[in-house]
């Protein structure tokens, strides 16, 4: 576009849906898989001369689970043609960006952004109704009758202007910047009773205004300084905050080592309550502004090192992270069968800490064998009324992923293994059954120990893919890369969580089976 | 690094144990099937009792959860108790061997004795149990010591009816069955679940869970329909129950099929009145109102009926 415009845009689809739906067709998969996930991408620039410059980027994106529609007598209006046991869920992601760069005095740079983001989606479920004392699927027919497990959708929006001025003096780096950012969110569901989610509506904006500067100096000896502050201004819940950080840093020839501390806060929360059972089957998310003060804040020290010898590159980082005023539903007895979505502004204020290492290391050569991998180790606490402490849900003490590939002649084949620890889970020590008063009926107890002091069975997988690329003439030249890959290789059970079933059973949910890939890449 | 160490290799067949720090022995070794966490401890010890406001006796139940298995030579728990009031301590030792109706003291109706596995106690206290007196177990399972602890709560106050006979009638045939009386009445802060109950001479025993604050009404089972060219009347004792928390939060935190108790009863557990490990239940008193003889007319009478 001209010598001073410059332009890229991209795009991608995912052909889960058709493929496994051929797959189905012929016979080598009972049921498809439902999913696509699209999306479009471009960004604009105008180079004005000297440092000026304007960009213009914007991304538009789709996700889509949804099963095959079929005639039907559901009564929901624009969802009249839902099969039996149907899942309508569509996501959409948009963002908008304007950056305008110019020069401000003598050696200033001025950065300035419009910004404007939101992520909306709905979902629906259903499944044939309970009639009768028969199993459901005795009872529904193709037509019906069914019940709406859940229905409805939100959006979440953030959108803003931010101005930034940075310059330097001698070897030093200075910025000083305000940002005004808007954040709504609105999430309206009805769900059944007892089922993942519960009948929620938030809808809830807030204004956040801040201001900030910071600084970044070389001392002397390697020695490296950088540090800054921010305060916010929380419009609507009448609070406003100091944060900042500051970081010494040491840089050698072959290594360096870094010290930091941090504070910062934010005036949103999750809707998912991640301790509820069901979070382990509904990825599904809202973020919306707290209802009230006091804002969610973070503090954590940071000591890292890092260093290099030859190919090889390893990295080591240890932190402590103390978490304040986060939102939780209340604790309660009942912690599993929670609802998974909820208000955050009805929970209760928790805290929570965190402490780990977490290394990384690498070997790459452009051919040959070249290694990659990942350590961490944590310790995650939440704390909230009714209980002391308990380590997160979804929390694994130790995470071990290593990734090999080999790049030869033939092309390149990896082997990516993963070994984490057992995630949390509750115990269940006994099961009791006693009569009440008078009453015909007993109660049945199932008996559980402290919450997360049990550990599922560890995590295992292995992932192996082949891949080649082959230079071709079309559309002008590129490059052609087909792949085969297959996850989880050895099939491995990896238990997500269980939960009590049936007179004495318990009912388990485990992760992804072995499942085969195979694509081709075209690259311009 | 505990990750790895932890694999359990034991639970793996020997082709597929690795060698030590081979990896690809290590990854061939975790395609074996998983183990999943140990299950329940059948011989965890449920325990019941619940004190009788104006009894002179206590019964405790014991049972372990394989009782629901139905065996007739179901296992019984091995129970050491003995129960303390203001200034003495007795013994539930006496082993009540299955009554009429099969019951152990006030607890269930009908027949929680008729399969083996249950162990119910009783034994006889020197005075009668009292509302708002602090009441103790002790005792001892195969697990370890437990101990029991309540304070009966106070008698709720029936208002209305506000004398001693009332009449109900009864117009429609259609109304036999779910036919409810009015009450008033008034429950102490320590009661957690109120009842209203009728029955137990001429017609079956019935309790009803009152939900409404200060009023609601009392069903009653009538048995059988009386037809009779003339209105029949049959009298009827009702009165109010009033049970403590214990209970009320054992019941609140338990179900009554297996399908509904989906979810663990997690530590902290609820005060439920018993402690001890490898023990749940409940201990707690139940008072009473004054009782009131309601008069059931059954008058099936077209012409004398109330109208649309």
């Amino acid at each position: 576009m001209g010598r001073s415009t410059s332009f890229l845009a991209s795009g991608r689809r995912t052909w889960i849906d058709r493929v496994t739906q051929a797959a189905e067709a012929v016979g080598l998969i009972e049921e498809h898989i439902p999913y696509f996930f699209r999306d479009l991408h471009g960004k604009v620039t105008s180079d004005l001369g000297g440092v000026r410059r304007l960009s213009v980027s914007g991304y538009l994106g789709t996700e889509s689970l949804s099963t095959p529609w079929v005639s039907s007598r559901d009564t929901v209006r624009g969802r009249d043609s839902l099969p039996a046991n149907a899942w309508d869920m569509h996501g959409g992601s948009s963002a908008l960006s304007v950056h305008y760069r110019d020069r401000v005095g003598d050696g200033g740079v001025l950065d300035a952004r419009l910004v404007r983001g939101r992520f909306a989606s709905d979902l629906y479920s259903r499944e044939p109704a309970q009639v009768g004392f028969g199993r459901p699927e005795d009872d529904a027919t193709p037509d019906g009758p069914y019940d709406t497990l859940v229905t409805g959708g939100g959006s979440m929006t953030s959108e803003g202007a931010e101005a930034e001025i940075a310059w330097r003096a001698g070897r030093s780096r200075f910025a000083v910047g305000a940002r005004a950012t808007r954040l709504h969110g609105d999430l309206d569901v009805v769900a059944d009773e007892h089922w993942l989610v519960q009948t929620v509506s938030v809808r809830r904006s807030l204004w956040r205004i801040a201001a900030q500067a910071q600084a970044e100096s070389p001392l002397a000896g390697g020695f490296g300084a950088r540090g800054g502050a921010r305060v916010d201004r929380f419009a609507g819940l009448g609070t406003t905050t100091l944060g900042g950080f500051a970081e010494l840093a040491y840089r050698a020839a072959s290594w360096g080592a870094r010290v930091g501390a941090a504070r910062s806060h934010q005036a949103l929360a999750s809707t998912r309550d991640e301790e509820a059972l069901m979070a382990s089957f509904l990825a599904y998310d809202f973020v919306v502004p707290v209802g009230g003060g006091p804002v969610p804040a973070n503090t954590e020290v940071t000591v890292g090192w890092d260093g290099e010898l030859g190919p090889l590159r390893l990295r080591v980082d240890s932190y402590w992270r103390w978490l304040e005023n986060l939102r939780m539903p209340h604790y309660g007895t009942r912690v599993l069968d929670r609802p998974v979505l909820g208000d955050p502004a009805l929970w209760e204020l928790a805290e929570g800490s965190a402490r780990g290492v977490e290394t990384s290391w690498s070997w790459v050569r452009e051919r040959g064998l070249s290694v990659l991998g990942s350590y961490r180790w944590a310790v995650v606490t939440r704390a909230q009324e009714g209980i002391a402490a308990y380590t997160p849900r979804f929390h694994r003490d130790h995470e071990l992923e290593m990734l090999a590939a080999y790049r030869g002649v033939l092309g390149s084949v990896s082997v990516q293994m993963s070994f984490r620890s057992g995630q949390p889970q509750t115990p269940r020590l006994g099961n009791v059954w006693l009569p009440i008063y008078w009453s015909y009926h007993g109660r049945i107890a199932w008996i559980g120990g402290w919450y997360n002091s049990g550990r599922l069975p560890h995590y295992a997988r292995v992932d192996v893919s082949w891949r080649r690329g082959w230079r071709v003439g079309w559309f002008g030249g590129g490059e052609l890369i087909p792949y085969v890959s297959v996850a989880n290789l050895l099939d491995t059970p990896n238990v997500v969580a269980w939960r009590p079933r049936g007179v004495d059973g318990e009912e388990w949910s485990t992760q992804l089976p072995l499942v085969p890939f195979a694509g081709a890449e075209f690259r311009f | 690094m505990r990750a790895l160490a932890s694999v359990p290799w034991e639970l793996c067949p020997p082709a597929a144990r690795p060698a030590a720090g081979a990896a690809l022995a290590l990854v061939a070794a975790l395609g074996c099937e998983l183990p999943h966490p140990a299950s329940a401890d059948p011989n965890w010890v449920g325990i019941a009792s619940l004190l009788e406001v104006g009894e002179r006796e206590a019964y405790i139940l014991a049972r372990y959860y394989t009782w629901t298995t139905l065996h007739l030579d179901a296992a019984e728990p091995a129970i050491a108790v003995s129960l303390e009031g203001p200034g003495w301590t007795v013994p539930l030792a006496d082993t009540v061997v299955a009554d009429l109706q099969w019951n152990c003291g006030p607890l269930g109706a009908f027949g929680i004795l008729e399969k083996g596995g249950d162990v119910c106690l009783r034994g006889d206290l020197p005075e009668a149990v009292r509302s708002g007196v602090e009441y103790r177990l002790s005792g001892v399972t195969e697990h370890g010591p437990f101990t029991g602890r309540t304070v009966v709560p106070q008698p709720p106050v029936l208002l209305e009816p506000e004398s001693d006979t009332a009449r109900f009638r009864i117009w429609d045939i259609l109304d036999v069955y779910g036919a409810s009386v009015p009450v008033r009445y008034r429950f102490g802060p320590d009661v957690g679940t109120r009842f209203g109950e009728m029955g137990g001479t001429v017609t079956p025993f019935v309790t009803t869970i009152l939900v409404g604050a200060e009023s609601g009404r009392v069903r009653f089972d009538p048995d059988t329909i009386v037809f009779s060219p003339e209105p029949v009347t049959v009298p009827v004792p009702m009165r109010l129950a009033g049970i403590g928390w214990n209970l009320t939060r054992f019941m609140e935190n338990a179900e009554r099929t297996t399908i509904e108790a989906n979810y663990l009863v997690l530590r902290p557990w609820p005060e439920t009145g018993i402690e001890g490990e490898g023990v749940y239940g409940y201990f707690d008193g139940v008072s009473f109102s004054r009782t009131v003889t309601v008069v059931v007319e059954f008058d099936f009478q077209e012409e004398d009926g109330p109208g649309p």
